[in-house]
This record gives C-alpha cells, structure tokens and sequence, in this order.
C-alpha cells in the first residue's frame, strides 16, 4: 500500500486503489452522507436509508424534508393512497430525533374531505418542524379542504423563507387573532399565492410582523380572497411582486372597482405588476426603484392616467419591462397627451437612466405606423440606453426590424429581436 | 488578472501511487485545505497526498484549474453570464464519470476542502439515486452484501413507509 508509512489519521482510500469496485458508502464520511440525501425528496431518502446498516441511521436525522403527495399534476385520487401519504409523513417526522434542528420543510398536500390528511395533520406536521429552528418553509394545499395556519408559524423565530401557496382556490387561511403577537424577525423572503385572509388587519398585521422582509411575492385570487385594501409595506423591502388574477366569468370594471392596492416601501427597488388592478392602486416611493416590470391591461381613461403617474415616478429607472397592453397605454395616452406633445413638458428626466429596456408586443403590432412611431419615441428619448429587446410570437419581418432600427438611430444601442415559443400568462 | 500576476509560484502535489503533479499555486488555492497550509506556512515544496490516488488527483487538478481560471462570483456583482454558463457545462461534462470515481472525487474533495466539488459530486450522486428502488440503488452505490439490513429490519421500514416505496 502506497500510503501505509505515513500517518493516516485521515480518510484513508488507498486500500481500496486496487480494488476496482469497493463499496464507498462504508467509508465516506456521515457529513457527505447528509449531504447527499438531504438533496433528495423525502420519499427517496428514506428508500435510499433501507439500502444498507451504514445508511440506516440516516433516517432518524433529516435536515431537509421534501414531501410532496404527487397528486399534481399527473395522479388520479385515490383515498388509500393519500391515507398511505398521511401515515409516511407522520412516521417519518415521529422517528426523528428531536434536538436536530431543521433547515427545510417543504410539503404539497391535496385535501379531500373523505381521506388522507387533515387540517388538524398538517398544523400538528408544522408545528413540531417550526419549533426545530425551522429556516425555510413552503407550504402548498391543494384540493378541497382549507387549512388556517397555526399561530406559530407566524411567531417563529427562526424562519428566513415563507412560501405559502393555496392553489387555484386558495385553500390556506391566514387568520391572526388580534391578541397573538406575530413576529417573524429573520424572514427575509415571503411568497403568498393565493392565501385566503380573513380580514385586511391580517395583510397589515402580517407586514407590520416583519421587519426584516426584503422581498416579497403576492399572487391574489380575487374570489377567494376577502381583503379590501391590501396593504404591503415594510421598513427594508426591496423587491415587490404582485400578480392579480380576476375571474373569466368577472367583467373586467366589476374587478377594478373592487378594493385597493396600496405599496408603501422605503427601499423599493424592483416592481413588478401583473395583471388587473383595483382603481385604488397607490405605490409610494417611486424615485428608488431601478428595475420595473409592467404587464397590466389598462381598462380606460381613469386606469391608464393611474398607470401613467407610475411610470412618470420612476426617475432612477435602468430597466423596464413593457407588455402589449402597457404599450398601448402608452401610445393613447403619453403620444396624445398634451405634456407630452410639448417638448417643454415632457419629461426627459423619465428615461435618462433607462439602460435596458424589454417590451413584448402582440404580432400586428408593426402593421400599425402610430404604434410603432410611439416605440420609436420611446427609444429616441431614452439616451442612456444600452440594450432593447422585443419580444414577439411570429418572426418580424427583416424590413422592419431594418427600419425601426434606422429610425431609433442610437448609436451605442443594441436592439435585438426575439421570438416567443408559448404565449404568457397575459396572454390569457 | 490575478492569474498572470501569480502564475510564478509552483506547487507539487504527490499521490498516493507518487505520481507528483506541478501546478500553479492559485490553482492550487481552490483547496482550502493547501491554502491553510501554505498560509501557515506547514507546506513543503511537495505536499504529499498519501489518500488520494493519481487518478482521482489529476481528475480534481482539471476541475481547478478551470474554476481558478473563471472569474469568482464575489469579484464582481455584474459576472459575465456566458462565464458563469461555461463553467455550468464544464461542471456537467466533468461529472459524466463512473460511480467509484465520482465517489473517490467526492471523498478527496472533502479532505481537501474544495467547496463546490463537494457540491457538485453529492448532487451527481443525489441525481443517480432519485427515484430508484433500494434493489438499483444497491447496484449504482456498490453496496456490500455484508452490510445489508436484516429481512426484518426492511420489511418493517417498508410497511412502515408504504406510500415511499410505490
């Protein structure tokens, strides 16, 4: 053996040199060990923990839970089957070893009234995973039953990632009793999609709970949600999204007319506004934010002028992103309107800093000079910019694509043309 | 760059089977093991690797090298993406290698403290094994038959984890 006169006080592989295909596993340290299972869904971690006595004990120690009852989006239900998900889960947490702490707890869960897990299940799964120092949690329920969360998820000290996704119709329920304390002081990113609020003090009080959010996802469902004015605010946010489905069957005014919208964040720095929004749509400090994207459908008049003050807010702006109905806002009202038409008025400052800009435009969008003329403003206007992309579902004719770039005339500009494999989600 | 400005300086590197390897001191350097050791100044000019064999050696060398080369990610907030996507191939074409060897790599890796071998050997594995039945596990991992569990002890886990086993 090569090594056999040194100290081997380390791992030691030279035994192994010469024989071609030992079995690694019994030398390789518990550390390594961990670290690959912990990369594993749940399910496989436990199947790999029966392959041999060395991997064995694995089981009782896991840092990163991942279950997911696979029921999305391929399985047919079945009630044996989930009573079968329920007993898994709940064996595997009871066979833990408590002091542990957990990093990741992460579970998709399909409710049916008839079989499967609870409500009163999936609190009792949550609570024992939050009170082990839980960082990271993301939490989706699908199906039929609602589940309203614990109050101690709301009160954990450790947590720095929530993800709480309700489905389609929106089957988490945040209720925060006015006498719980919510403090949620390492949380830093925040996803709500689709969650069910019982009353507006629920979004504030959530907010007010976290004084370290830097960024945060909200997708709302306007028929599952019962919040009138929604209100997202926080000392250290950054970055704010916020997606806004409306019903099929809803006309799109009954949605508009329907509560607020109100973002309040110091530190802004990235938007990101998807969709249909209330009338009542106000976003405070503007002058921060760097990067915005925009892909909202302006209804009338009144709507677009509140898109529009917006976007005129946006004086530090170094990438923006526009959709095809947010460029017509900006051809029938910015073109037309009068502070626009004088040069004394309009407000260069708006794009100076622009660097980037990205539009995706619907395919006869170049059929129409006006609409291109508008494009043309745009980028003649914005004399810092660096790089253009347009977006389109067809290929733009070489002609054209010749004479925007002729007609842009930017000298250290680049405009490139892409093309859209599957229309988006404003697309509908 | 700073690779030019330190090319200068050598190290060697013996193997277990006394292969002796030179190489750039930064590359090197991706080895927070050897980077302790040359800071503390314990290094002689050839730093014996009595565990590690040529062959897992020169493989771990390749990856090195190429990361010493690639612009670090703290270096700079706005990293040249096409880099970033080079290294991400390199990565995945350094990784299509037999189980015993990515497994030696990973261990070596370990010993020499290189951060995102070890990342980057513990997802391959993870990769392997996702979704596979103990029997094919068994079979990708070598397991040894001595070290299996008892038909006890496994029949209980799978009664136990049903759902796990479908």
């Amino acid at each position: 053996m090569a090594s056999s006169s040194r100290s081997n006080k380390y791992i030691n592989l030279s035994n192994d040199i010469h024989n071609v295909n030992p079995d690694r596993m019994s030398d390789m340290p518990n550390n390594l060990i961990a670290n690959i299972l912990s990369l594993l869904p749940t399910k496989n971690q436990v199947v790999t923990s029966c392959v041999s006595t060395r991997l064995k004990p694995f089981r009782a120690s896991i840092t990163n839970f991942d279950f997911d009852d696979e029921y999305y989006p391929h399985q047919r239900w079945s009630g044996e089957r989930s009573e079968r998900f329920r007993q898994f889960v709940t064996n595997v947490l009871a066979s833990q070893e408590p002091d542990i702490s957990v990093a990741k707890f992460h579970l998709s869960c399909t409710m049916s009234k008839f079989s499967g897990a609870t409500p009163m299940d999936i609190n009792s799964w949550l609570s024992g995973v939050v009170s082990r120092s839980l960082k990271d949690l993301c939490l989706q329920i699908l199906g039929l039953v609602p589940v309203t969360l614990l109050d101690s998820v709301f009160q954990s000290p450790t947590l720095v990632n929530l993800n709480l996704d309700g489905g389609k119709s929106g089957k988490i329920v945040i209720n925060l009793d006015e006498n719980i304390k919510i403090l949620l002081p390492q949380l830093k990113m925040l996803q709500l999609i689709c969650v069910n609020y019982v009353n507006d003090a629920c979004v504030t009080r959530l907010f007010k709970g976290c004084p370290e959010l830097q960024e945060v996802v909200v997708e709302r469902n306007w028929n599952s949600d019962s919040v009138i004015a929604y209100c997202i605010s926080g000392p250290k946010l950054r970055k704010v999204t916020v997606i806004s489905a409306v019903l099929p069957s809803t006309q799109p005014n009954q949605a508009l007319n329907f509560g607020s919208l109100q973002i309040s964040c110091p530190m802004l720095e990235y938007i990101c506004l998807w969709h249909c929004f209330p009338y009542d749509l106000s976003v405070k400090y503007l002058s921060g934010i760097t990067e915005a994207h925009f892909r909202m459908k302006p209804h009338d008049r009144n709507y677009a002028h509140k898109l529009l003050n917006i976007v005129r807010g946006l004086t530090s702006i170094k990438y923006l992103s526009l959709s095809d109905p947010t460029m017509k806002l900006y051809h029938d009202e910015i073109i037309n309107h009068p502070w626009w038409m004088d040069p004394k008025s309009r407000p260069k400052w708006l794009w100076e800093h622009l660097t980037e800009l990205y539009i995706y435009v619907k395919d006869g969008f170049f059929m129409y000079i006006d609409k291109v003329q508008t494009l043309v403003s745009i980028l003649r206007e914005a004399k810092a910019l660096k790089q253009v992309t347009i977006e389109t579902l067809k290929e733009i004719p070489s002609k054209t694509k010749e004479n925007l770039i002729k007609y842009v005339g930017l000298k250290d500009c680049s405009i490139e043309f892409i093309r859209r494999k599957l229309p988006s989600l404003d697309e509908e | 760059m700073s690779t030019s400005s330190s090319s200068s300086k050598k190290i060697v590197l013996k193997s277990a089977d006394n292969e002796t390897f030179e190489i750039d001191e930064i590359v090197a350097l991706e080895s927070q093991a050897i980077k302790n050791m040359i800071e503390d100044e314990c290094a002689d000019n050839v730093i014996p690797l009595g565990n590690i064999d040529s062959k897992t050696l020169s493989k771990i060398i390749e990856y090195c090298k190429k990361h010493a080369e690639s612009p670090k990610k703290d270096d700079n907030a706005d990293i040249d993406e096409k880099a970033v996507e080079d290294l991400k191939s390199f990565d995945a074409e350094f990784a299509k290698v037999d189980m015993p060897l990515i497994q030696d790599i990973l261990m070596a890796a370990n010993f020499l403290n290189i951060d995102n071998l070890i990342g980057l050997m513990c997802r391959t594995i993870a990769d392997r094994i996702k979704g596979k039945t103990p029997e094919e596990i068994r079979k990708i991992l070598n397991i040894n038959k001595n070290d299996l569990l008892s038909p006890e002890q496994e029949a209980k886990a799978r009664e136990e984890n049903s759902w796990a086993f479908d």
